[in-house]
């Protein structure tokens, strides 16, 4: 050592002149008993921690650890378990508000359709079916005139009747206009002439006394012997024509909810 | 003197660690065998009774200790296996917990994606609603059109008066015209909706009505115009001069008409072709 | 060698008398028997250095088991009892793995 020391500097391993590596290197290319004593030790060291270190991660059982650090896993497990309590809490009242909002949509939903259905039928854009009265105007000596026709509908309409169609063809509704015309009548911008089939769906009853009250229906047509009518009372009665509504142009909807 | 206090001074400069770690051997040891130099007497040759004794001792308290830890020793396996087993039980509930939040989780997830698709389905169909509402009469209309009022003769002849009669050829003549929604005296006239005299007054949805009739329309800024020559108008002004009626028309920029009663939205015989029962067919009330 | 045969009786009469520790004792005795520990391991050494003296063994051993058990009762009062204890130990730790090296020096010459 002291022959590698230039004149008075610390002692360094220069960078080409390295007796630690060159120990090691020779080491390694030469055994000695003492290297075999060392080799079986570190055998024994490698082989102890190989072994500790697969027991501390597979161990299951508890085995390596002392009291307090089966009390400190407690303790952590009871604040994992209260945290979980307290998510599920929440999640069920969550749960809970979307049941209850759930179930207030679904009734809005179901009213909202019956309501559909019964718009539907009263704005006559529907077919239906029911009791009510088949009645036959049947011209006799003169010509069918509107004011009748018109003051039938209304009171077949006082009477409770829910859809009227005239003819098979055209479906009576609010708005439905009955004009004179020649040859017949024009219902809905429809020319229809006698003998006319008016069918009402409603208490058959209660249209059959409309239709025959003193001075009413009946009584209006047979003036002058224009006309004859007639009905029958029926159990049920199909009316297929449909209304087919035109948009508004000028008129909104003002939402009263 | 001077040695002691030169020692003190060496001990308060050295690291904790490296002042245990040299005097791990008591100091007195090393003072009592330099007195003993000093004095000329001869180091003691080993331990004497007195060290024995002690010795004794130790032993006593390592056999007492070794006794005192077998006996703890059950009482402290038994600690153990009952902590061991209160984790396990622990960790089992735990886990429970653990897929109950789980589930929650998946279960709320699709309660929100229903609800987002029925609130769509909710939507739509009372979009449908208002717009049938609107040609059935039973939501409000607003929009321009024509106001109509009609007033009894003002001399009292019981010809003068008008009656339901009268007022149908009006309404028939502005449906004819295009009119979108019509009513008398704020009274909205659907398709079960009857003009009708009962007793002295002229009812319409079943309330009596009292002059003057005012007649709203809405319509376009023709409205006027077509019903001036539609059949049913001129008969009504006919009508109105034979019998000396009172006729204003205006044209107004905006009406407000109120949608009918919802009694008068429900349908006791009427039913929709292919429904299950006679039951149901009732229509609630909005 | 007196010594030894005492240490034998001392455990001997340990394991068959089978003493009741009491209850308030029970977790000093731990610290009491390194401190021992420690004490009987200077003793040693100081009995190969040659500078052995009967009285300061047999005082160091005593004062050392007082010293040790009533620091820790100490830090037990004011409630830093683990943490003291941990000190204790560590010194007398420190201290017997010296001794056992200077022993160990004499003994194998090593």
């Amino acid at each position: 050592m002291p022959d590698e020391v230039p004149d008075g500097a610390p002692v360094q391993d220069g960078p080409h002149d390295d007796p630690g590596r060159g120990r090691l290197w020779r080491a390694l290319v030469s055994p000695s008993r003492g290297q075999l004593i060392v080799a079986v030790l570190l055998a024994v060291v490698g082989f102890a921690g190989v072994t500790q270190v697969r027991t501390n991660t597979v161990d299951d059982t508890y085995a390596g650890l002392r009291q307090q650090d089966l009390i400190d896993i407690l303790d952590d497990l009871a604040g994992t378990t209260q945290r979980a309590q307290a998510e599920i809490q929440r999640l069920e009242e969550t749960r809970d508000d979307l049941l209850s909002e759930t179930s207030s949509r679904e009734a809005a939903l179901e009213a909202a359709r019956n309501e559909v259905d019964t718009l539907s039928i009263i704005a006559g854009t529907v077919a239906v079916t029911g009791p009510g009265v088949r009645i036959r105007i049947k011209e006799v000596s003169g010509q069918v005139r509107v004011e009748p026709f018109i003051d039938m509908v209304q009171a077949l309409r006082s009477a409770g009747a829910e859809a009227i169609q005239v003819n098979g063809t055209v479906r009576v509704v609010a708005s439905t206009s009955f004009q004179d015309a020649a040859g017949g009548i024009l219902v809905g911008g429809r020319v229809l002439t006698a003998p006319f089939v008016v069918d009402v769906i409603g208490s058959p009853e209660a249209l059959g006394a409309a239709l025959r009250f003193p001075d009413g229906p009946a009584d209006q047509f047979a003036r002058d012997d224009a006309a004859e009518l007639t009905y029958d009372e029926l159990t049920s009665l199909d009316i297929e024509s449909v209304h087919e509504p035109t948009p508004p142009e000028v008129a909104e909807p003002q939402g009263d909810e | 003197m001077t040695e002691t206090s030169q020692l003190a001074g060496d001990r308060a400069r050295t690291p904790l660690l490296e002042l245990v770690t040299r005097e791990s051997l008591d100091l007195d040891y090393h003072d009592v065998a330099r007195r003993r130099a000093r004095q000329g007497r001869a180091p003691i040759s080993g331990p004497h009774r007195g060290a024995a004794v002690a010795i004794g001792v130790f032993g006593l308290l390592v056999g007492v200790a070794a006794v005192q830890n077998s006996r703890n020793a059950d009482v402290e396996q038994a600690n153990r296996d009952a902590l061991i087993e209160r984790i396990e039980v622990r960790k089992d509930a735990a886990a429970g917990l653990r897929d109950r939040v789980a589930e929650l989780r998946s279960q709320n997830d699709d309660l929100v994606a229903r609800l987002v698709s029925l609130t769509g389905t909710v939507e739509g169909v009372e979009q449908t609603r208002e717009e049938l509402a609107l040609g059935a009469g039973f939501v409000a209309a607003e929009g321009p059109g024509l106001r109509v009022t009609v007033r009894d003769q003002a001399g009292g002849d019981p010809d003068g008066l008008v009656r339901a009669t009268d007022l149908r050829v009006l309404v028939n003549g502005l449906w004819e015209a295009g009119a979108e929604a019509v009513a008398i005296n704020g009274r909205r006239l659907t398709a079960l909706s009857a003009i009708v005299n009962a007793d002295i007054a002229i009812q319409v949805n079943k309330g009596p009505l009292s002059p003057p009739y005012v007649v709203q329309a809405i319509g376009g800024p023709d409205l006027e115009a077509d019903f001036v020559e539609t059949q049913s108008g001129t008969t009504f002004l006919a009508l109105a001069e034979q019998f000396g009626f009172g006729v204003e028309r205006d044209t107004v920029p905006s009406l407000l008409l109120p949608a009918a009663p919802p009694s008068l939205q429900q349908l006791r015989y009427a039913e929709r072709p292919s429904a299950s029962g006679p039951d149901d067919q009732e229509a609630t009330n909005p | 060698m007196i010594a030894v045969l005492g240490l034998v009786i001392g455990i001997v009469l340990g394991l068959v008398l089978q003493p009741d520790v009491p209850r308030g004792l029970e977790p000093y005795l731990p610290i009491a028997v390194v401190a021992a520990l420690d004490a009987v391991f200077g003793g040693l050494r100081a009995y190969l250095d040659g500078i052995f003296d009967d009285k300061v063994f047999v005082i160091s051993f005593a004062s050392n088991v007082v010293i040790a058990a009533g620091i820790v009762f100490l830090g037990d009062q004011l409630g830093v009892g683990g943490q003291l204890s941990t000190g204790v130990i560590v010194v007398l730790g420190i201290r017997i793995f010296a001794n056992v090296a200077a022993i160990r020096r004499h003994l194998f010459h090593a």
